[in-house]
């Protein structure tokens, strides 16, 4: 029995993990800003890139990432071109119900967790 | 046990962020390494010993509650009834839960409630403090091995898993988000395939869940709670399904306050219990009035003789429970609840390690604050 140990972590957990070992793009990001799915992200506290959902918190309401692109590219910063579609939410197959479970939850000003 | 000032990391927030940990600081701060907690190995030692023993207690609390078909009393639906029973006998995957505990280091440990089915804070308790003693105080030793249990339950895991894949849902919350990510995390480590997406991205074809995709789920990490998921417009699909979940649906015994009367009542006096009641607070001079389905330390009334102080929220309708008040010692005018951890129900086995949660108030809620430990 174990009731104490030294954690040996292999990788950095969370965000850590998600910034460095995958290479998508937040559309909140200057270099890679999307402003319909930022305003999409920053409302939903995540995005989907490539079909896969990343939460993500976001600390300021939209127009700050907005001011910070328009200030990144006037200042000639770089940008790099997402391809269309890439912010995309996956589309649903005819006969599919969605948004079944959820909506107890978007009642409450908190999350789900305790 | 003691409570230790102490100086924060000159760039303590880059640290805790690296480490996952983006909402440090909200409105107010809620990660707090201007002080930590020091335990000596034997209050350790009596905190492991006291989760192993809850972890069986309530694991008997609910096999009390399903032979005696007690679910009324604990408000939970008639829906629900078969998939508890189905997955109480089925033993399907359950990965974790944790016991909030007062504890001042001399008095046995007293079970406040047991979280059950949606636990959070387990990044900070599994991580976070982790990387602060290793920065910190890379000599001593921490209560912590979750990450390390987390990864290798996932391993046993992945035989119940269709196609060895886990994916996992959550609110669009901040918190849970980050939950559900550092579990990926740990199914990732694991060797499992697993996805993320909120959980109101769940579809229904008339036979089967599906992903975003439209892909069947076969198996689901919902940190959600069952009591909504039962009453939600899917929840009538679940027991038709064949999607695994996690947490099981007998979960719902052990995340319902109405378990702390039915645990009072099994083992009436037992030290690690606070005296508990369906029916009103008897003879207890002080004592704590809790939602059957609370959460976050909402809508809980603390009578003490000549004061009474009640916290807002909107839970309540299916019923009250009332538990004796626990005796939170004060550390430097701070109460901390000490978040233990069970990793898996290996008998005598499952308790992981411990997260520490304080308030200036003796109620803990979503607002109380992390603070990290260690022991010699």
């Amino acid at each position: 029995m174990k009731k104490s140990t030294k954690v040996t972590l292999t990788v950095v957990a969370a965000v850590g993990l998600a910034s460095c070992g995958r290479s998508r793009r937040d559309p909140c990001d200057r270099e890679s800003f999307n402003e319909m799915a930022c305003q999409d992200a920053v409302h939903s506290g995540g995005y989907y890139y490539g079909g896969s959902w990343y939460p993500m918190m976001y600390r300021y309401p939209y127009p700050y990432y907005y001011d910070s692109y328009r200030t990144h590219v006037s200042s000639g910063g770089r940008v790099v071109a997402v391809p269309a579609g890439t912010y995309a939410r996956p589309s649903g197959a005819a006969g599919v119900e969605h948004g079944g479970f959820g909506s107890t939850g978007a009642g409450h000003s908190s999350g789900a967790g305790e | 046990m003691r409570r230790i000032a102490a100086t924060p990391r000159p760039d303590w927030q880059r640290k805790v962020e690296e480490a996952g940990l983006t909402w440090h600081t909200g409105e107010q701060p809620y990660w707090n390494e201007a002080a930590f907690y020091e335990f000596t190995a034997k209050e350790v030692d009596v905190l492991e010993a006291a989760t192993n023993e809850l972890e069986k207690m309530t694991l008997q609390a609910a096999q009390h509650v399903i032979d005696n078909k007690l679910y009324a009393r604990l408000a939970i639906p008639e829906s629900a009834v078969p998939l508890i029973e189905s997955s109480w006998e089925a033993e399907p995957p359950s990965l974790y839960g944790r016991f909030d505990l007062a504890f001042d280091g001399v008095n046995p440990p007293k079970l406040l409630e047991y979280n059950a089915d949606t636990p959070t804070s387990l990044l900070e308790a599994a991580v976070v403090q982790w990387y602060w003693l290793q920065d910190c105080f890379p000599k001593r030793d921490q209560f912590n091995s979750l990450h390390e249990r987390l990864v290798a339950l996932w391993k046993e895991l992945a035989k119940y898993l269709p196609g060895r894949r886990i994916d996992f849902c959550s609110m669009d919350d901040a918190e849970d988000g980050m939950t559900v990510t550092y579990l990926q995390d740990t199914a990732h480590q694991a060797g499992l395939e697993a996805s993320i997406f909120p959980i109101d991205e769940i579809g229904w074809d008339g036979s089967t869940f599906l992903g975003p995709d439209d892909q069947p789920l076969g198996a689901v990490f919902k940190l959600y709670p069952w009591e909504w998921m039962m009453r939600e417009e899917f929840g009538k699909h679940i027991g038709a399904a064949e999607t695994m979940w996690l947490e099981p649906p007998w979960k719902m015994l052990l995340s319902n306050k109405g378990i702390l009367p039915i645990l009072w009542q099994l083992f009436p006096r037992h030290p690690y219990l606070l005296e508990a009641s369906f029916d009103g607070p008897g003879l207890m001079m002080a004592w704590v009035k809790k939602p059957i389905l609370g959460r976050e330390g909402a809508n809980i009334l603390l009578h003490q003789p000549g004061q009474d102080v009640e916290t807002g929220g909107d839970y309540g309708e299916e019923g009250f429970i009332f538990q004796q008040m626990a005796t939170l010692k004060s550390f430097d005018g701070m109460h901390p609840v000490i978040g233990s951890w069970l990793i898996g129900h290996e008998e005598g086995n499952a308790a992981g390690g411990i997260g520490l949660r304080e308030s200036d108030s003796p109620i803990v809620t979503n607002t109380s604050v992390f603070v990290p430990h260690l022991f010699d």
